[in-house]
């Protein structure tokens, strides 16, 4: 049976919803306890007792991958929520009012652009403090550039519309025309942006936990896990390595690809690139 | 699809080649390494190399590069190394030494009493790391005859004379640790910083020629060091215990009893104060001394041993444990959940309604820990102590970081810090006022008038048995010291064990009892190495 592309981006939302389900519902539902060092259960194989096996404290790996998923998916919306907003509110003023405000913001985009984001991510993460929330300014403070532009040349092309320029000789003000006319034609813009942008946010939180700019050990982060584990490839431990990444390769490639076929079915225009 | 067949047969084919080679190669690199050679890993790079001012010679390195006036022998005895003969007058007060004069550094020019002048003095006027002070004057009687007058009895200034290395006056400057001269048994030809160090016997050392003529020190990440070692690349490596289970051809595993320990340092001023250098001093929490002990006698040291030391190990009491000055009544009952509860009720510590975290009088019993993030030791006992923490009601939050940032934290939060020589002045250090906010000296900013008197009693003995009398008491005396029976400023965690993976037909001599540092502990006696 041949499914549409329709068709392919439900099985697809459907999949990845049941992931996210899963995993939000697992990692609430497990206990604490596997996160806890026991010298009676170091480096244990995968088993029917501990699915993910156990790393070399005897910590159980299923209860931190999972653990650690659920973090990296709050992370994940809340870095994508603060980058997407941003990208919004920014992509909007600089596309309405034009002139120095259009001028200061594309500087901005340009700058943010232009900065390896890896580094700037590091750099606010520490300038405020770290931790999650070091995490979470990090990531939607350096992710909002190319949809501000995106959103900003949309404005823009739109200022110049018909029904613009009619609804502008009728009286109606910036903000009305903003909330009635262009608001409207973004949405699909900005949940795309959003759905796109949750999986590349989920990547950067491991990537600053591996980097240890993140996180306390205490915590059971995607990248922590990771990075500690890196210390054990020589001992021929594989799984403390690759199921963690291997299950976090599924969610970020499972959102990146309900963002690329939402994509292509709210902007058939992108489907052909 | 054909593509990713392609890539896939690709890759496959490439890591084949590269596997065959590498198990074609092991055996043949292991042979192309001359016999009296040696490539090893101790770990990373410790800080302060060859460098007296930054710490060389504090942990057992001073006579691989150098030479010290006097040294230990494989039994802890004191010996002359440039010092042929020495005396101490009646009173303590000066010690003369009669020098060796046939001695000269790796590039040939002669070792003077200037040079050794020259050593004492720069690191008396630096004071950082090497504490001096008590030292009246040095004095030069004549070529090979040199005088050092105290100002007060020093009971401990024998280990400073083991371990402080005579560097050359006219060659030393800020620079000194890329290219060191010295007068040991080795010298350094190459030092490819944070990669390798590649040392030679120095043509113009003194004593008995070492068997192995050169060795090379990777700065390798342990488990690098492991797949190194595996490969045949490497004769000796130093081994964290969670790989002490991996088996290696031709390799074993030794293990040497050190009295190298770990524990918590906790602050013992309240908050709010600043120290010499800038940085804050106190914690109200760490400073209360119900949750000290009660963190002492409810944490599980036997877990720590078994899960993060793999077994090789023994429970901490102190940093001078089993040690002739170690008071051996300083042992204490752990893993007591209930009595450590009911020392912090005492202290008025309870659990608010609804609550998981002690209270007292709205102060909430959680403090910061932070630790060396590079370290794995370190890092599963801070989780361990963590975890032993939280049944009790307290909180423990670990701040992965580095010794940078760890200077400058360490006055006012608690440390996962480290310790152990073969003498008690470390002891000393780590309790008197007078060294509180120096270097690494008195970090808890410890002050006990009575500890500090048997300090002082212990440090001016003019004997050895005077002195551990002094230093047992500071410990513990019945009713106060520095032990975890009173003030315990340190919860002392666990004593390691010394692991290594070694060559088998490597015969490492008589070892010392290892103290901290493992990096160049079992490197301290190169010299008498042989090939079996």
């Amino acid at each position: 049976m041949r499914l549409n592309e329709r068709q392919k981006m439900m099985v697809a939302l459907f999949t990845s919803s049941l992931l996210l389900l899963l995993l939000i519902s697992c990692g609430w539902l497990l206990s604490d306890d596997g996160l806890q060092t026991n010298g009676a259960l170091k480096n244990e194989p995968p088993s029917l007792a501990h699915w993910f096996g156990t790393d070399w404290l005897g910590r159980d790996m299923f209860t931190r991958v999972l653990k650690g998923l659920q973090l990296s998916l709050g992370v994940g919306l809340l870095g994508a929520i603060i980058g997407v907003t941003l990208a919004f509110v920014l992509g909007m003023l600089a596309g309405t009012f034009g002139g120095w405000v259009d001028a200061v913001i594309g500087w901005c985009i340009d700058l943010f652009i232009g900065m390896p984001h890896l580094i700037f991510i590091i750099l606010i993460a520490f300038s405020v403090g770290g931790g999650m929330k070091g995490i979470v300014l990090g990531v939607g403070l350096t992710h909002w550039p190319s949809l501000a532009r995106l959103i900003r040349a949309e404005v823009q092309a739109l200022r110049q519309a018909e029904y613009m320029l009619v609804a502008e000789q009728l009286g109606r003000t910036k903000w009305q025309m903003s909330r009635e006319h262009l608001f409207p034609h973004l949405f699909p813009h900005l949940i795309i942006g959003f759905v796109l942008l949750f999986p590349h946010a989920i990547l950067h939180e491991a990537a600053l936990t591996f980097l240890g700019f993140g996180l306390s050990v205490q915590t059971p982060a995607i990248g922590i896990i990771l990075s500690e584990a890196l210390h054990h490839i020589s001992t021929g431990h594989w799984w403390l390595t690759l199921i963690p990444g291997g299950v976090l390769l599924l969610v970020v490639k499972s959102f990146d690809e309900v963002g690329e076929r939402l994509k292509q079915l709210l902007r058939p225009q992108t489907s052909q690139q | 699809m054909k593509k990713w067949w392609l890539v896939f047969a690709t890759v496959s084919i490439v890591w084949l080649f590269a596997a065959c080679q590498s198990s074609e190669t092991k055996e043949e690199k292991k042979e192309a390494r001359p016999m009296d050679e040696l490539v090893m890993s101790m770990g990373a790079r410790p800080p302060g190399e060859f460098d007296p001012r930054k710490r060389w010679g504090l942990y057992s390195q001073s006579n691989i590069l150098h030479s010290t006036l006097l040294k230990r022998d494989a039994d802890m005895n004191i010996e002359g190394d440039l010092a042929t003969d020495y005396s101490v007058s009646d009173d303590g007060l000066v010690w003369s030494f009669t020098l060796r004069d046939d001695v000269k550094f790796s590039n040939g020019e002669p070792v003077t009493i200037k040079d050794v002048l020259f050593s004492y003095q720069m690191l008396k006027e630096d004071g950082v790391h090497w504490d001096l002070s008590f030292v009246k004057a040095f004095r030069e009687v004549d070529p090979t005859h040199l005088e050092i007058e105290l100002k007060e009895p020093q009971s401990t200034f024998v280990a400073h004379l083991t371990e402080i290395v005579i560097v050359p006056k006219d060659h030393y400057d800020d620079n000194y640790e890329d290219q060191p001269i010295g007068s040991g048994p080795y010298r350094l030809v190459q030092w490819d910083r944070d990669e390798q160090a590649i040392f030679e016997v120095n043509p113009y050392y003194y004593g008995e020629e070492p068997y192995f003529k050169k060795f090379t020190l990777l700065f390798l990440e342990e488990d690098t060091a492991l797949a190194a070692a595996k490969a045949g690349q490497v004769d000796a490596i130093s081994l964290l215990p969670s790989f002490a289970e991996e088996r290696v051809d031709g390799m074993s595993v030794r293990s040497f009893e050190s009295n190298d320990v770990r524990e918590v340092s906790m602050p013992m001023q309240r908050a709010g104060g600043t120290g010499p250098d800038g940085h804050p001093v106190g914690n109200d929490v760490t400073s209360d001394e119900a949750i000290r002990q009660a963190l002492a006698i409810g944490i599980n040291r036997q877990a720590m041993i078994d899960t993060v030391l793999e077994g090789h190990g023994k429970k901490a009491y102190s940093v001078v444990d089993q040690m002739p000055w170690w008071n051996e009544a300083t042992v204490i009952d752990d893993t007591d959940v209930e009595g450590a509860i009911e020392r912090l009720e005492e202290g008025g510590w309870v659990v608010p309604e609804g609550q998981v975290i002690r209270e007292k009088d709205g102060l909430r019993a959680s403090f910061d820990l932070y630790y060396p993030a590079a370290d794995q030791v370190r890092t599963g006992l801070a989780l361990q102590f963590a975890e032993m923490a939280a049944p009790l009601g307290i909180e423990v939050s670990l701040i992965s970081s580095n010794w940078d940032e760890i200077q400058t934290k360490m006055h006012a939060h608690a440390v996962l810090y480290a310790g152990g020589r073969h003498h008690p002045h470390q002891y000393y250090t780590m309790h008197h006022p007078s060294m509180a906010g120096i270097g690494y000296g008195n970090i808890t900013y410890y002050d006990n008038p009575i500890v500090t008197d048997y300090l002082e009693q212990a440090i001016r003995a003019t004997s050895e048995e005077q002195a551990n009398k002094w230093w047992k008491r500071a410990q513990w005396d019945g009713t106060t010291g520095t032990s975890m029976l009173a003030d315990t400023p340190f919860i002392w965690l666990v004593r390691l064990d010394h692991l290594y993976l070694v060559d088998d037909t490597i015969d490492v001599g008589q070892q010392k009892v290892h103290s901290h540092g493992h990096e160049w502990s079992l490197l301290s006696n190169i010299q008498e190495w042989k090939r079996k």
